[in-house]
């Protein structure tokens, strides 16, 4: 089964990471041996809209450096907000910080902090949506 | 601008969501006092940052006091603290096996209500043990 570790959490089987109030924000997969990314936020809380489209910026003040060695890292600024990382052709890690776009979403070594919520250790299946925020 | 979630908001982005904020209320402040209504909490923060936080905040809170006519409190609570007695406001979930998503509440200051889990979760007896 593809398995997605995000801040010590293991997703197995879920096609979005993410959703925004129903509407998904963040996937990654592995394909052809590279992660993908695609994320999508219209109108956040700080009124702006990004949108990266299977490691291709669409819209917003985002960069995406190209996929190589199994990483690819979408920035703002210099601010890395989606960095993915294969780890095994079944395993992708994935690290994330939504605070430059207002949303206070981020990993650490030990965790994901959703708002006031902290989530590690966990392991979430059988959803195609594992997270919805909102 | 007098939206209470929206001003939680905008402070929260002029600190880099560093320190969870929240209005006081019931569920953590006692007594009456003027301005009560006009509280916020900050939690998490070293004594050593409380100037720091004014220092970043400053040009909002100017802001705000000239929008709601009266200044803002601010109650400053430290990692200590926070953890001590504050941590029913923080919801953790950890070594859980959930067969289904997760819903989780993004409070605009970052202290939220507990995530709700749609579907079965289930936790390793050594956890609960």
């Amino acid at each position: 089964m593809k398995s997605l570790i995000l801040g010590t959490n293991r997703f197995e089987g879920c096609e979005h990471i993410l959703a925004l109030r129903g509407t998904p924000f963040l996937s990654a997969v592995i394909r052809g041996g590279q992660p993908v990314v695609s994320l999508t936020l219209q109108g956040g809380p700080t009124g702006q809209s990004v949108r990266v489209q299977d490691n291709r910026v669409m819209e917003g003040p985002l960069t995406v450096d190209s996929a190589r060695e199994g990483r690819v890292t979408v920035r703002m600024g210099e601010i890395a907000i989606v960095s993915a990382q294969v780890q095994n052709e079944n395993t992708l890690h994935v690290e994330v910080d939504f605070r430059a776009l207002g949303l206070n979403i981020y990993t650490d070594s030990s965790a994901l902090h959703i708002g006031g919520a902290t989530l590690s250790g966990n392991v979430v299946r059988g959803s195609r949506t594992a997270i919805n925020v909102g | 601008m007098t939206n209470r979630a929206e001003i939680l908001q905008r402070l929260a982005i002029a600190i880099g969501f560093r320190y969870p904020l929240r209005w006081a209320d019931e569920r953590t402040t006692l007594g009456d006092y003027e301005g009560r209504d006009l509280t916020i909490e900050v939690f998490n923060v070293p004594s050593v940052r409380q100037r720091g936080f004014f220092h970043e905040i400053r040009q909002y809170r100017r802001e705000l006091q000239e929008t709601l006519g009266r200044p803002v409190t601010f109650i400053f609570h430290t990692p200590e603290v926070t953890k001590q007695y504050y941590s029913h406001l923080f919801a953790e979930v950890h070594g859980a096996e959930i067969t289904g998503a997760l819903k989780i509440a993004l409070e605009p200051g970052g202290v939220g209500e507990k995530p709700e889990i749609e579907g079965q979760l289930r936790v390793p007896l050594d956890l609960a043990a």
